[in-house]
C-alpha cells in the first residue's frame, strides 16, 4: 500500500510538479508529519499506523496552510485519508488554501479505522492505495440520544466539568484558522477560572463547528480529560445534514448553509 | 524552503510530554504534540501547547546576570560561575553550610538535578535541596 | 443541541414581535415566564465545579 504512495510522490517530486509532499515519517521511532523534498529518500515514509490502523494521524492540512502563508507561489502534494480530504475541500471554500497549489495523494482508510470513526466517507475522492470501506452511520449519538433528558445532562456535565481548558481541541483542529477566537475573548468566556464556565465553553465551540467540523475526530485524540467531543460535533454535522442537507466537505465550493444568504432546501 | 518537525521534551514540568516544534526556516512556529509517544499519547496541556512561544521571546534571559551597585548586569559565565563558586565558599566559612539551600529545576535533566543534589550533599555539607516540580 | 445536551428547549424561546405590538409583546413575556415557573430552577444553576473538589 504504502509502495504505490511512494512511488506517486517520488513521481511528483521528479517532475517538479510539486515542492514537497507533506507526509508522515518515521523520526527516532516516533511517527511525525515531514515535509519530504527534491532528491529526498522517501524511506522513511509512513502512514501513520501503528497498533491500530491510522492510531497516529496529524491535522497535515493544517501544517499546509502555515506553508502555503509562506509560500503562497509554490505547489505543495499532501498525505489525505477521507477526512483531510474534506478537510481541503472545506479550506478551499474558506480560502485558506488554493485548489490549484495543493496536490492530494489519497489513501483509503480500512474497515476497522472507519468502524472506529464512523466515518461517513473513510475514503478521498482519489485513491492512489487501499481499498474503499464501507462509511458508518455514528451510533455514539445515537446512544446519547436515546437517553432521557436528564441523564443526558449529567452525563454531558460530567464529562465538560473535566475540562483543563488546554484548548488542545482547537489548537489540533485542521478548521480552526481564526485570529480572533471566541473562547479567548474574555466578554465571552471568563478568565481564571477551571473548568471553564460549562456547557457555555464546548456549546461554543460546537455552534463555531457548524459547517467547520469535517469529523477527523483530532480533537477527541488530543483532549487529556478524554471528553467526547468527537460525539458532541458529530450531533452538530447530524443536525446540519438532517436539516439543510448538507455534509461539511462533501462536494467542492459548496458553503455552509449558515454562510449563505440563499434560501435553503431542507424540511425546516 | 525548510520545514522540519523537531522531537524534543517538554521543558515546563517534570512529566516529560514529547513533542514536535514546526520550524519553517529557523522560526519555530507551531507545537505538535507525539501521537506515539508513551507519555503523553498525543495530548498536551496549555503550556506545553504554548511551547514555541517562549524560545524567541524577547524577555529571556540569554546570559548570566550579577547585581552590581543595585542593578542587574550582564556578565561572561567565567565571572559568574566564579562570583558564585567564592559566594558558596565564604557563606559556608562564616554561617556553616546549612546556611545554603539549593533550588533545582524540571527544566534540567535527570542527571543535573541528580548531579546538584551530589553537589549540595558532598561539597556544601547540606541536605536543604528542593526542587520546583515538587508542586 | 441543547436538548442533545439535556436541557430541556423549552428554557429557549424566539418570538417575532413588531415594534408596534406591544400587547403581543407583554403576552410573550408573561406566557414565557409562566412556562418558566412551571419548569422549575434551571440545571445549570447547580455548581458542578465545587462537586468536582
Amino acid at each position: 500500500m504504502i509502495d504505490s504512495i511512494k512511488d506517486k510522490v517520488r513521481e511528483l517530486l521528479d517532475s517538479g510538479e510539486i515542492k514537497g509532499f507533506l507526509g508522515l515519517a518515521e523520526k527516532h521511532g516516533h511517527v511525525a508529519p515531514h515535509l519530504f523534498q527534491q532528491g529526498e529518500d522517501l524511506d522513511i515514509m509512513v502512514l501513520g499506523d501503528g497498533a491500530h490502523p491510522g492510531d497516529a494521524r496529524y491535522p497535515l492540512s493544517k501544517y499546509l496552510i502555515n506553508l502555503y502563508r509562506a509560500y503562497p507561489e509554490e505547489t505543495f502534494g499532501i498525505l489525505v485519508r477521507g477526512c483531510d480530504d474534506r478537510a481541503l475541500k472545506t479550506l478551499y471554500t474558506w480560502n485558506q488554501l488554493t485548489p490549484n497549489k495543493v496536490i492530494p495523494v489519497g489513501i483509503a482508510c480500512p474497515q476497522e479505522l472507519a468502524d472506529a470513526c464512523e466515518c461517513s466517507r473513510p475514503y478521498p475522492d482519489d485513491i492512489t492505495a487501499g481499498e474503499q470501506a464501507e462509511p458508518r452511520l455514528s451510533e455514539t449519538v445515537d446512544t446519547i440520544d436515546n437517553l432521557v433528558l436528564t441523564d443526558r445532562f449529567d452525563y454531558w456535565m460530567s464529562e465538560f466539568v473535566k475540562c483543563i481548558k488546554c484548548y488542545g481541541c482547537s489548537n489540533i483542529c485542521p478548521m480552526c484558522f481564526c485570529n480572533e477566537c471566541s473562547l479567548k475573548c474574555d466578554d465571552l468566556i471568563k478568565k481564571g477560572e477551571l473548568p471553564p464556565e460549562i456547557p457555555v465553553f464546548h456549546h461554543t465551540r460546537a455552534m463555531h463547528m457548524v459547517g467547520r467540523c469535517i469529523d477527523c475526530g483530532l480533537c477527541e485524540e488530543a483532549c487529556p480529560s478524554g471528553i467526547p467531543l468527537r460525539t458532541l460535533y458529530k450531533k452538530v454535522n447530524t443536525i446540519l445534514s438532517s436539516n439543510f442537507d448538507f455534509t461539511t466537505g462533501m462536494r467542492r465550493g459548496q458553503r455552509s448553509p449558515l454562510n449563505s444568504l440563499e434560501p435553503v432546501k431542507g424540511n425546516k | 524552503m525548510d520545514y522540519r518537525t523537531v522531537l524534543t521534551t517538554c521543558t515546563y514540568c517534570g512529566c516529560g510530554c514529547n513533542f514536535f516544534l514546526e520550524v519553517l526556516d529557523g522560526d519555530p512556529i507551531g507545537t505538535i504534540p507525539c501521537k506515539t509517544s508513551p507519555v503523553n499519547e498525543g495530548k498536551l496541556c496549555i503550556k506545553g501547547w504554548n511551547v514555541h512561544e517562549f524560545i524567541r521571546n524577547d524577555k529571556r534571559l540569554k546570559q548570566p546576570m550579577i547585581r552590581k551597585d543595585g542593578h542587574l548586569t550582564e556578565v561572561s559565565w567565567d565571572e559568574a560561575l566564579a562570583y558564585t563558586a567564592q559566594r558558596l565558599k565564604d557563606i559556608k566559612a562564616q554561617d556553616g553550610p546549612d546556611a545554603i539551600g539549593f533550588l533545582t529545576s524540571a527544566k534540567v535533566t535527570n542527571e543535573e538535578n541528580y548531579l546538584l543534589q551530589k553537589f549540595a550533599r558532598a561539597a556544601i555539607n547540606t541536605n536543604n535541596v528542593d526542587h520546583c516540580a515538587r508542586l | 443541541m441543547l436538548k442533545f445536551s439535556g436541557i430541556d428547549d423549552a428554557r429557549l424561546k424566539a418570538s417575532w414581535v413588531s415594534s408596534a405590538e406591544a400587547p403581543e409583546l407583554v403576552h410573550e413575556f408573561a406566557t414565557f415566564i409562566r412556562e418558566l415557573r412551571d419548569l422549575g430552577p434551571s440545571p445549570l444553576r447547580q455548581d458542578y465545579r465545587k462537586e468536582l473538589a
